[in-house]
């Protein structure tokens, strides 16, 4: 499929801000899923921008304002094309157990998506959702989608239910959130349960495809988030716990981390007396294609 | 290794990763501490590996037993240290390729422990002492905001805890550090030592580890053991360390807290317990050592002998050549009379330790007893500084105008004006308080009853009042605290003690509201001149003190420029009743003892008052205290006098106030005044015009020395140029 994606993220200030510093993980990376056509950031006011990749492997642009001003503009603009994610075949049937066993033996590689995080803690109440759901004696593949389906079930989807700040001890509490709790919840059972695993931060077209068949699926006007867990081979599996399915070509991936601190799309810091509020929209667009 | 202490440690940086280390290596200053062992061997204690913290004792007690016994140094043959600070900026500078690298010390501030270290080793090495506030990053490099101007910055000697180092990369909520600094870093632009990262190192749970990361890492024999270190993470180290609890000192990972034993003494059972629970609880995060490690040393203090524990940190350096070189001292810590602990952020004291030379006693080697500072103090003021003395210039002047208005109303009431001339001051009393705290304010001032006065004076919750405008400039003189004389904070907290001690009753009697500001704002029309006297008899007469000097000249032109607009208008509009001139005298004269300046007048003028001497008075005089031109002439003689000030900024805003000055100058109040339909509105623009043209002169210093606004446009004029 061809998707355009428009995502604006805009700073609007009280006071005028005398420096600003803001660090955007918004360059989708070449996967085999998805092929990037065209990408362009551009920020508002114009000021030196430069490229780096981090820790977790992705294109990061840091941009520095330093003049006086009174808004803040981020826009990306890409041209995607994704086509269906490769079957993960043998992997997906071994018991998770064994599973666990053959991950652990190359820990230095997946030490970070084993730990707990300041936003992602483990252990508590994850604990029985893992024991009750990601049973040892099951085949991998299937124990994590049925955490998947749970974690659809049991929680609500429901805007502004949470704040980007919430603890993850409220969403547990409240059963309602958006979707970076549903992907936190479910790392923390997932790690909670020895299996590596992801948080992404990417796009999702949310329209409900013409045709028969079509369905509309949540996380429109701001960015989207799933997980991936890793399986034996090496391999990643996506899922998308607010939308109870396998991640597919309607999503687009951007940034990768342990939680959203590690993938969240643009983080600033200003000085200037007054406060800044953010406002975020996404326009996800598909475009026929040409028949080859 | 274990992966734990490395990933798992939360001094492991992920948003650090692949970095490039300072001068190909992580660590470049460094202590350890060590001890004896019961056999007399000496032993690692704890690795000082990212921060070696307490050099500057070790110089210090040196040069202080060389003036109290310099015959020692005479008989012996000491290695010196007095060149350590030297050793390290040389380190420090071969970081970087420029031929004239930059070097600052950055610093937590005044609020460390340590500051005073980092003060010293400043001072010795000739580099600025900075915070983060006073750097800035600029198309991926470091800038040092100086009132010159900005200073790209190379090099960083950094003494803040990494965490903290960079809110872009580390802890969000980080207000001690430069955003965008690890940015630099990994652009190679800047060096900051040591490495990010390297309180890793420190983690007493990698101790046991030393023997077999020197072998393996460098292929040789240690040549010092490592202190039996227990990781309590561990299952069997923890159960055989519980089995004894009482033989061991129990430390967490980082840092100098002891949870148990370090004094050399039997613990009580119920200490015992309470650590054991505490251990289990959260059993990872410490380590045990053995009690039995300190040596026992004998001290001389007050006529008689102590047996005290003692141990050492020796430093290392790393020089540009990839060597080491240990310097010939330590800091020996001993424990005191007030604790058993020899570190001495529990308490611990600490002395000279000597290195002797060979066995001859004359050797060139000897330390002089007398040794002469090489490096010069350098008088740098940075843009922070310059701004926190700016802004208490202005706090104090805005204090004092203010405390003389309410007191002189206090005065005027006590002097029980009749009730004609009362209706005649209040118009004028409540026109001009407002516009001391710049609009925005919702609630209405006033000052026609006691009780609106005492909150002008006392209230904190009133932004606008005298004790607020105290406080904000105390808070800023805290913020410099290590360029303010002391004598004169002192004034200033006298000042805040006697303002912040005064309970705050707006409900009380008149009487009394009366008299409590009344007594309040005596004190400060007395405390707040002594506090400018003070500072000028006792301070450098650096940048930083002449941005107080500005600040205040600023603060008491507007005041002025804002106190005639707000009454230009319907105030000197003649009164059409019989006893206008009467009327229209005593709002004058009301309107001038508020600006305290009716003495003024009369010496100028000898004559009653009349709005265009007035006018001429508190505009044009050249020397009249209050005076617009007087002030803001004051303003550009200490901008354009100060080479610290030289800069293009100096040039812009010198021309701006010569340009006001000549607008002030020029303007003819009598033709405003005498050109009757529109002589209000004429007379109101010209004033509204010449204010904001004094508010300008504040914005023109602010981005000119103090924020960089205008030199940063210059800096970065191309990338605004649109295609």
């Amino acid at each position: 499929m061809l998707f355009e994606v428009i995502h604006t993220t805009d700073y609007r200030y009280s006071e005028p801000v005398s420096e600003a510093y803001l660090e955007a993980r918004l360059t989708p990376p070449h996967r085999e899923e998805q092929t990037i056509l065209s990408h362009k950031i551009e920020f508002q006011p114009g000021a030196a921008m430069s490229d780096y990749v981090d820790y977790f492997g992705n294109a990061t642009t840091f941009y520095s304002m330093t003049l006086r001003h009174e808004r803040l503009t981020v826009t990306n603009r890409m041209s995607v094309q994704t086509k269906p994610r490769r079957p993960l075949g043998e992997a997906l049937g071994i018991p998770l157990a064994e599973a666990r066993q053959i991950l652990a033996s190359s820990l230095t590689d997946v030490f970070d998506y084993l730990q707990p995080t300041p936003v992602v803690p483990t252990g508590g109440i994850s604990t029985e959702w893992a024991k009750k759901i990601l049973k040892g004696k099951i085949p991998v593949g299937e124990a994590v989608e049925s955490l998947n389906r749970a974690i659809h079930e049991k929680f609500e989807y429901k805007p502004g239910a949470t704040e980007l700040h919430t603890p993850l001890a409220t969403v547990w509490k409240k059963r309602a959130g958006v979707c970076q709790d549903f992907a936190h919840i479910m790392l923390s059972v997932l790690r909670t349960a020895g299996l590596p695993s992801r948080y992404v931060c990417g796009y999702i077209e949310s329209d409900a495809p013409p045709g028969p068949g079509g369905r509309k699926l949540i996380g429109s006007v701001a960015t989207h988030a799933w997980v991936e867990v890793l399986l034996p081979g090496m391999r990643w599996l996506a899922l998308d716990p607010t939308n109870n399915q396998w991640c597919g070509e309607r999503h687009i991936t951007v940034a990768l981390g342990r939680d959203f601190e590690d993938a969240a799309p643009v983080r600033g810091t200003f000085k200037g007396s007054g406060s800044q509020s953010m406002k975020v929209r996404v326009t996800m667009r598909r475009l026929p294609e040409k028949s080859p | 290794m274990p992966i734990q202490p490395v990933l798992g440690s939360s001094f492991f940086q992920p948003a650090a990763a692949n970095l490039p280390p300072p001068g190909g290596a992580y660590l470049h200053l460094s202590g350890i501490s060590i001890c004896r062992l019961p056999g007399g061997e000496l032993a690692v204690k704890h690795h000082y590996f990212s921060n070696a913290s307490g050099m500057s004792y070790m110089i210090q007690n040196r040069r202080a037993l060389a003036r109290v016994i310099p015959q020692s140094f005479q008989e012996t043959s000491i290695h010196s240290i007095a060149d350590a600070p030297t050793d390290i900026l040389e380190m420090l500078r071969s970081m970087s390729q420029a031929p004239e690298p930059k070097v600052v010390l950055l610093s937590p501030g005044a609020g460390s422990a340590v500051y005073s270290e980092h003060s010293f080793l400043a001072r010795r090495m000739g580099i600025p002492l900075v915070q983060g506030g006073d750097l800035l990053v600029l198309n991926d490099a470091v800038y040092l905001k100086t009132v010159s101007g900005l200073e790209r910055v190379e090099i960083i000697y950094s003494r803040i805890s990494d965490q903290w180092l960079d809110p872009m990369a580390f802890r969000r909520d980080s207000l001690l550090g430069v955003p965008g600094l690890v940015h630099c870093i990994r652009k190679g632009t800047v060096a900051v030592v040591n490495g990010i990262g390297s309180q890793l190192a420190d983690d007493r749970a990698l101790l046991p580890l030393a023997g077999h990361i020197i072998r393996h890492y460098l292929g040789e024999r240690p040549l010092l053991k490592s202190l039996p270190t227990y990781w309590l993470g561990d299952i069997d180290q923890r159960e055989m360390v519980i089995a004894d609890l009482s033989d061991y000192t129990i430390r967490p990972l980082h840092g100098e807290r002891i949870l148990l034993g370090g004094d050399g003494r039997q613990p009580s059972a119920g200490q015992v317990n309470s650590v054991r629970e505490e251990i289990l609880r959260n059993a990872s995060h410490f380590v045990a050592q053995p009690q039995d490690c300190d040596a026992e040393t004998v001290c001389y203090q007050d006529g008689r002998r102590a047996v005290r524990r003692q141990d050492h940190i020796v430093f290392a350096l790393r020089r540009p050549d990839g060597e080491y070189d240990v310097f010939p001292g330590a800091l020996t810590r001993v424990s005191t009379d007030e604790t058993p602990y020899t570190s001495s952020e529990l308490g611990g004291g600490s002395k000279d330790t000597w290195v002797q030379v060979g066995f001859e006693p004359e050797s060139e080697n000897w330390e002089s007893p007398r040794s002469i500072e090489t490096i010069l103090p350098s008088a740098y003021v940075t843009s922070r500084v310059a701004e926190a003395f700016y802004w208490i210039g202005r706090y104090m002047e805005r204090a004092y105008s203010l405390a003389g208005m309410v007191g002189a109303i206090e005065s005027l009431e006590l002097e029980e004006l009749n009730p004609t001339e009362r209706t005649h001051y209040r118009p004028v009393w409540n026109r001009i308080l407002p516009m001391l705290e710049g609009g925005g304010v919702a609630t209405r001032r006033t000052i026609s009853n006691p009780a609106g006065r005492y909150r002008l004076t006392l209230d904190i919750e009133e932004p606008g009042s005298v004790v607020s405008a105290i406080l904000r400039a105390s808070r800023n003189a805290e913020s410099v605290s290590e360029t303010l004389s002391l004598e004169a904070w002192g004034v200033l907290s006298t000042l805040r003690d006697r303002f912040q001690q005064t309970r705050f009753r707006p409900d009380a009697a008149p009487e009394i509201l009366t008299s409590s500001s009344r007594k309040l704002c005596d004190f400060a029309r007395a405390l707040i001149p002594q506090f400018f006297g003070t500072a000028e008899c006792t301070m450098l007469a650096d940048g930083g003190w002449k941005f107080c000097e500005i600040g205040q000249l600023i603060e008491r032109a507007a005041i002025t420029a804002n106190a005639i607009g707000s009454i230009s208008g319907p105030l000197l509009q003649p009164a059409e009743e019989s006893a206008g001139d009467h009327a229209m005298e005593i709002r004058l004269s009301a309107f001038l003892r508020l600006l305290n300046s009716r003495d003024i007048y009369r010496r100028v003028y000898q004559m009653r008052i009349e709005p265009v001497p007035l006018l001429d008075l508190l505009w044009k005089n050249p020397v009249a205290p209050r005076s617009v031109t007087r002030c803001m002439r004051g303003c550009a003689a200490l901008i354009a006098g100060s080479e610290d000030t030289a800069s293009p900024a100096t040039d812009r805003a010198v021309a701006a106030i010569g340009a006001l000055v000549q607008a002030i100058q020029a303007t003819d109040w009598n033709s405003l005044m005498d050109s009757p339909p529109a002589r209000q509105s004429a007379l109101q623009a010209q004033s509204d015009e010449l204010l904001s043209k004094v508010l300008g002169i504040h914005d023109l210093i602010a981005d000119g020395f103090l924020n960089h606004q205008i030199h940063m446009r210059h800096e970065t004029q191309p990338l605004f140029a649109r295609p």
